[in-house]
């Protein structure tokens, strides 16, 4: 191949490399330029040229278009391109240049090497620049001020929730100390109307006082279980049961062979709790006041707390004596029996009768020596 | 009476002085930039931040040695002896005239290297800068680095252009230097 046909070769290799470069330039979205260490312009695409106008034509100084007030920004330039001459790997850099309006713009860009120099020292080295469009900056310093706005929310939120906690933490304390004193007060007058009681010769005075004293000592001790441990909002159902049975039968004397309790762990809201309380008060002393046949030995007594679905739940209470009509009980048990049901009604439960265990089977088995049995049912739809 | 001594916090038993001080903090703040822009774009940072140093070192061993430039004997000893100045322990595993080969047992970043890979960069770009400048064209493969877990470094340095490299070599050409 002569010299002459291999330059021509050389030269259109050369074209065809150029033109290349000129296509992938105009490619790019940002402004990029090809340019040699000294700033000089080989290569702009129509980005730069929209963005740093005619300045960025080949041919022209890139340091030119650097700030006239800073004269370091174009030594700064030119220090930069020539580090970025040294590899293909792109380096990081920011620059400051005029833009096609006049005003000053600072680009972040990215500068590596495209070609080499040649070694014979004919043709400088060519870099590829791009600057990379300002609204990253701007997002980024967006980005930046949300995190800060963000990071100061959340410190702010740490505050109210730490002043909440304490708040909370307080108010538990209270809530148990206001439990205690009620507790408290309620022993005090139980004292007091025992007091009464003994005091007083009347024998209907003092089963009316007796009475009383049990119903508040019920109330008592759901106020002793809500200042416990436990949640402030309601109290564990069978751990009640099994508090209150005990005590009842200690406080009439009576058997504790007698009875049986069967409770699941239900959880019993507050407002539930006393009046729970309390129906279980009334209905245990009436069976075992009254579960055994006339003149018979006391019969057995079964306390039953069982969950309903629906967030519902039911109390049993079962005796072995001879049953009874609710509409035909007189006097304190008929003021019992109704307060049990005025307690229901004002929960939206149901109170029943039902004949016990005792008098299931042929009814004429159940005569009045037998007995049938009485089974007092209270039921709470929707309190759990 | 007398307590239990009180500590004196000028001679507490606290690991800190320069040299600790300015290794964590570079450190550190590899960490950050790795987090936040990655380790490709970090190593971009450091390499612009190597390159620099990568001059500065050059010129001051072309200076003391009273040399335009370095020859390839000259230029394998300046890279093991100015990381033996900053306590690392790099010697020459091969010097031909195609490449220099170096081991390195100690970083001169110290166990604050682990886990900072865009650190080497620095080790990269000042080695390619020297070699480079001097030679006139060098390719830096970090086949081994403490910082990514190995036991020791090996670097291996490519003096002319070829095809066989791995991957991850970085290339460095003489700069004319008309613009610094």
């Amino acid at each position: 191949m002569s010299r002459r046909t291999h330059a021509n070769t050389s030269a259109a290799m050369a074209g065809t490399r150029e033109a290349g470069i000129a296509a992938v330039l105009r490619a790019l979205p940002e402004p990029a330029l090809v340019v040699e260490p000294d700033g000089r312009i080989v290569l702009s695409n129509p980005a730069a040229a929209a963005r740093l106008g005619a300045g960025a034509a080949p041919g022209g100084l890139l340091t030119a278009l650097c700030p006239d007030e800073d004269p370091e920004t174009g030594a700064r330039l030119r220090t930069y391109l020539d580090r970025c001459a040294g590899s293909h790997a792109a380096l990081p850099g920011a620059v400051a240049l005029r833009g096609a309006d006049g005003a000053t713009v600072r680009f972040r860009c990215s500068g590596a090497l495209l070609e080499p120099a040649a070694p014979d020292g004919s043709r400088r080295a060519r870099l590829l620049l791009r600057l990379l469009p300002g609204r990253g900056d701007r997002r980024f310093s967006l980005l930046a001020r949300q995190l800060r706005e963000l990071k100061a929310e959340i410190r702010e939120r740490r505050r109210i929730q730490a002043v909440l906690e304490d708040a909370l933490r307080e108010r538990e304390v209270l809530v148990r100390e206001l439990h205690h004193r009620v507790k408290n007060s309620l022993h005090m007058l139980v004292g007091m109307l025992g007091a009464a009681r003994r005091d007083t010769a009347s024998a209907d005075a003092k089963a009316v006082l007796a009475e009383v004293e049990h119903r508040l000592s019920a109330v008592g001790r759901v106020h002793q279980m809500l200042y416990g441990e436990g949640s402030l909002v309601g109290v564990r159902g069978d751990e009640l049961v099994k508090a209150l049975c005990p005590a009842v039968l200690r406080a009439l004397g009576a058997d504790p062979q007698r009875l049986s309790v069967e409770a699941a762990p239900i959880e019993v809201p507050n407002d539930v709790a006393v009046p729970l309380a309390l129906i279980l008060n009334e209905l245990l002393t009436n069976a075992l006041k009254h579960g055994h046949g006339p003149g018979g030995p006391p019969g057995g007594v079964r306390v039953r707390l069982a969950a309903l679905g629906g967030a519902g739940f039911e109390l049993a209470v079962e005796d072995d004596g001879p049953g009874f009509d609710p509409a035909m009980a007189v006097g304190r048990r008929a003021s019992g029996l109704g307060l049990v049901r005025g307690l229901a009604r004002q929960l939206g439960g149901s109170f029943r009768v039902e004949r016990g265990r005792a008098g299931e089977g042929d009814a004429a088995d159940a005569g009045e020596e037998g007995g049938t049995g009485a089974r007092c049912v209270v039921r709470f739809e929707g309190r759990r | 009476m007398e307590g239990p001594p009180v500590p004196q916090v000028a001679s507490a038993d606290v690991p800190l002085e320069r040299d600790v001080f300015l290794r964590r903090l570079l450190r550190e703040l590899a960490g950050t930039l790795e987090e936040v822009v990655g380790v490709e774009e970090a190593s971009g940072y450091i390499s612009v931040v190597g390159a620099a140093m990568g001059e500065h070192i050059d010129a001051a061993y072309r200076r003391a040695l009273a040399v335009e430039r370095l020859s390839r004997e000259q230029v394998a000893a300046v890279l093991v002896d100015l990381k033996r100045r900053i306590q690392g322990d790099f010697f020459v595993i091969e010097e031909t005239e195609d490449r220099i080969v170096l081991g390195n047992r100690a970083c001169p970043f110290g166990e604050f290297v682990r886990g900072r890979p865009s650190l080497c960069m620095m080790t990269s770009n000042v080695f390619g800068h020297i070699a480079a400048q001097n030679l006139g064209y060098a390719a830096v493969w970090l086949e081994r680095t403490i910082a990514r877990g190995d036991p020791e470094c090996r670097i291996v340095i490519h003096l002319r252009p070829t095809a066989d490299v791995a991957p991850d070599t970085r290339e460095y050409f003489r700069r004319d230097g008309r613009n610094a």
